[in-house]
């Protein structure tokens, strides 16, 4: 767009368009030239060149689908603080590790902290009957045994990402004995803290989760059992249609002549693409009693017939929320302090989106030393 | 990649010309259906993604020269006025309504009168020489053919208000480009102009979709096509059954079982065995 301002360019009740057929012919060979060039570089990539979550990282239990790694220290800094990281279900959790130089694990291994993380692998048919509880009492506390096992200590720091963040709430509730302090990032606590004041684009699955009835929710599960990750991933995908649309046309056509954009781009599609099914009874229990019942935060919601009573979360709480994260609207994420039983809660505010929480600069200058250094002060060899 | 990866895809790589060419100043049977692909070919089997992304740069350049060849005649006859705009608009408009229509025709289908009534007037018949299964089937599949008018219907219904989206979007680029004139700027660039209509539309989507209507819609969507796949599900039950084999409520059930296995399992170990074992595998990620 230019500002020439010229007297008589543009009358005001006519559209402000100065496209010459020169000027409009050149561009078009411009971007057919940029079309060319970049898919000319795209044939060039190989499989290793794309490859997300390159870490290295030990199999050290395995249950099912499910696998616990204990990533490889970098460097000789340690610190004797281990951490162990559960993400959600939805995603794969390579987002942690997406690239070297955008590793939310490779900025806490050099900073010395031992860090453990469960792989929830891609459920089968066969594991459409898993309960939230079956994740939380079953697998989750299995790994914790076993790193607290290995570490040889009594409590572990755990840190909960979105979804994963909510499973560890719930273990901390039903397992305090175990956790040395509570990380959460991204989690949503009050799924209807965003309830009458929708933000543009922001909040779909909240909103499209409430305008359902609890038989839509059975119907769901009944007919579809497990939903499929691509079913999953489509839902994500349409909470920002013409954002996807352009994404994968006009706004790709800018990246093509920036190699480090391309890759990064691909990379993280990669990491989009790979969505595994979440079992039927890990939806039908997240839509009821969380989605439409927010039973979480009343301390309203049942596990194996234990209620997740946050009261019970005694140990130190670091809560993590993105300030541009349309998944979770921050008012679902923050100002839940009140509701846990500890008296040490911290809130922080990481600039970037959801997922750019890992994976943007600005997010990882200050989420990582926030983390370690929050770690570090309360220690007490966890 | 698994092929529901591959459908996601699919979605997407169909909606790019006919998203683009509805902003295209030519006959609707150029919209949408962008000719094979030119010399920006990928070779095929590269790693995933780039096969996919290469096929959207593929559409991408076969729709942008059709977008600005549709252009240039405007261009070079200096007629690229807000009633050329409203005129774009509305034939894209035009052509999606028509892209909703159809509906008739598979209701008509569903409520087949000659098949309705040689089930009331034979089955009680078929019945009596123990064809009730294959009855039951007919009946199944008639019952999947409502539904699946069902959903077509709440489809339509969902796509009528992303057409009134489209519409307000393309209301809210006049507006913007009003405001922008009025500034005493110019839009000198065709993929300014697109970029801009995009964005109006992507607020107006926005917009729709999180209104109470654009929610229930959704819902109503969701709803409908779960009950067709339902019906199928039971239709395919009783061919199931009918040839003696599994279905998927009894495989359901086994896995039930298997699960709750499973869990009494797990209550026993962990009473006998505290603290758990370590199972070290051994086996690495790189």
């Amino acid at each position: 767009m230019t500002q020439p301002a010229e007297a008589g360019v543009a009358a005001p009740s006519m559209p402000p368009i100065a496209i010459t057929p020169a000027a409009a012919m050149k561009e078009l060979s411009e971007l057919i030239q940029k079309i060319v060039q970049g898919t000319q570089r795209l044939a060039e990539y190989t499989d290793e060149d794309l490859a997300i979550a390159t870490s290295p990282a030990d199999e050290i239990y395995r249950e099912d689908m499910i696998r616990l790694y204990r990533y490889r220290p970098v460097g000789h800094k340690s610190r004797g603080i281990a951490v162990f990281i559960v993400y959600a279900l939805v995603g794969r959790y390579q987002m942690i590790d997406l690239e070297p130089d955008r590793s939310f694990v490779r900025k806490l291994l050099a900073e010395g902290l031992d860090v453990y993380m469960v792989d929830w692998g891609h459920p089968t048919r066969a594991q459409r009957w898993l309960t939230i509880d079956d994740y939380v009492s079953g697998y989750l506390d299995a790994c914790v045994d076993i790193i607290r096992e290995r570490q040889g200590i009594d409590k572990i720091n755990l840190i909960g990402i979105c979804q994963g963040g909510v499973f560890t709430t719930c273990y901390s509730a039903l397992f305090p004995e175990k956790v040395r302090n509570l990380t959460l990032m991204v989690a949503p606590l009050d799924f209807h803290g965003d309830a009458g004041k929708p933000e543009p684009g922001s909040g779909y699955m909240n909103l499209w989760a409430r305008a359902l009835t609890s038989e839509d929710i059975d119907l769901l599960v009944d007919t579809i059992g497990s939903s499929p990750g691509p079913m999953v991933g489509f839902a994500f995908l349409m909470m920002n249609p013409i954002g996807n649309l352009t994404k994968y046309s006009i706004d790709l056509i800018d990246i093509l002549d920036d190699d480090r954009k391309l890759l990064n781009f691909l990379r993280m599609e990669r990491w989009i693409a790979d969505r595994p099914s979440s079992p039927g009874e890990v939806v039908r229990q997240w839509f009821k009693d969380l989605y439409q019942g927010n039973k979480l935060i009343k301390n309203q919601l049942e596990l194996g017939g234990r209620q997740v009573d946050l009261h019970r979360i005694t140990m130190p709480v670091l809560n993590i929320f993105a300030q541009g994260d349309v998944v979770i609207p921050n008012a679902c994420s923050r100002g839940v302090g009140a509701c846990f039983g500890t008296d040490d809660y911290t809130e922080l505010g990481v600039p970037g989106g959801h997922i750019g929480t890992f994976v943007g600069a600005k997010a990882q200058n200050i989420l990582v030393p926030t983390i370690v250094d929050w770690l570090v002060a309360r220690a007490r060899g966890g | 990649m698994t092929s529901g990866q591959e459908l996601l895809y699919e979605f997407w790589l169909k909606a790019i010309p006919a998203f683009f060419g509805a902003m295209m100043p030519v006959s609707p049977t150029v919209r949408g259906a962008p000719s094979s692909a030119d010399q920006s070919e990928v070779p095929a089997q590269l790693p995933f993604p780039v096969d996919q992304i290469g096929h959207s740069l593929r559409l991408m350049n076969t729709t942008l020269r059709q977008l600005y060849q549709a252009y240039l005649p405007l261009l070079q006859q200096d007629r690229l006025t807000s009633e050329a705009l409203q005129a774009i608009a509305g034939s894209s408009s035009g052509a999606w309504i028509k892209a909703l229509a159809g509906r008739g025709d598979s209701q008509a289908a569903s409520e087949n009168p000659l098949l309705t009534g040689m089930e009331r007037t034979y089955g009680a018949l078929a019945d009596a020489f123990g064809l009730g299964p294959t009855r039951e089937l007919n009946e199944a599949w008639r019952e999947v053919m409502v539904t699946a008018v069902a959903k077509q219907g709440a489809q339509a219904e969902y796509l009528a208000i992303v057409l009134e989206a489209w519409r307000k979007g393309t209301a809210s680029l006049f507006a913007q480009l009003s405001h922008i004139g009025a500034r005493g700027e110019r839009v000198d660039s065709l993929l300014a102009l697109i970029r801009l209509w995009a964005r109006a539309v992507d607020a107006a989507m926005h917009e729709a979709m999180q209104s109470e209507q654009g929610l229930q819609a959704t819902a109503r969507v969701l709803r409908a096509a779960l009950r067709h796949r339902q019906q199928l599900q039971k239709a395919v039950g009783l061919a199931s059954e009918a040839l003696n084999m599994p279905t998927r409520a009894e495989v359901d059930q086994a896995y039930r079982e298997i699960q709750e296995l499973k869990r009494e399992l797990r209550r026993l170990k962990r009473a006998t065995q505290r603290p758990v074992q370590s199972h070290k595998t051994g086996e690495t990620i790189t």
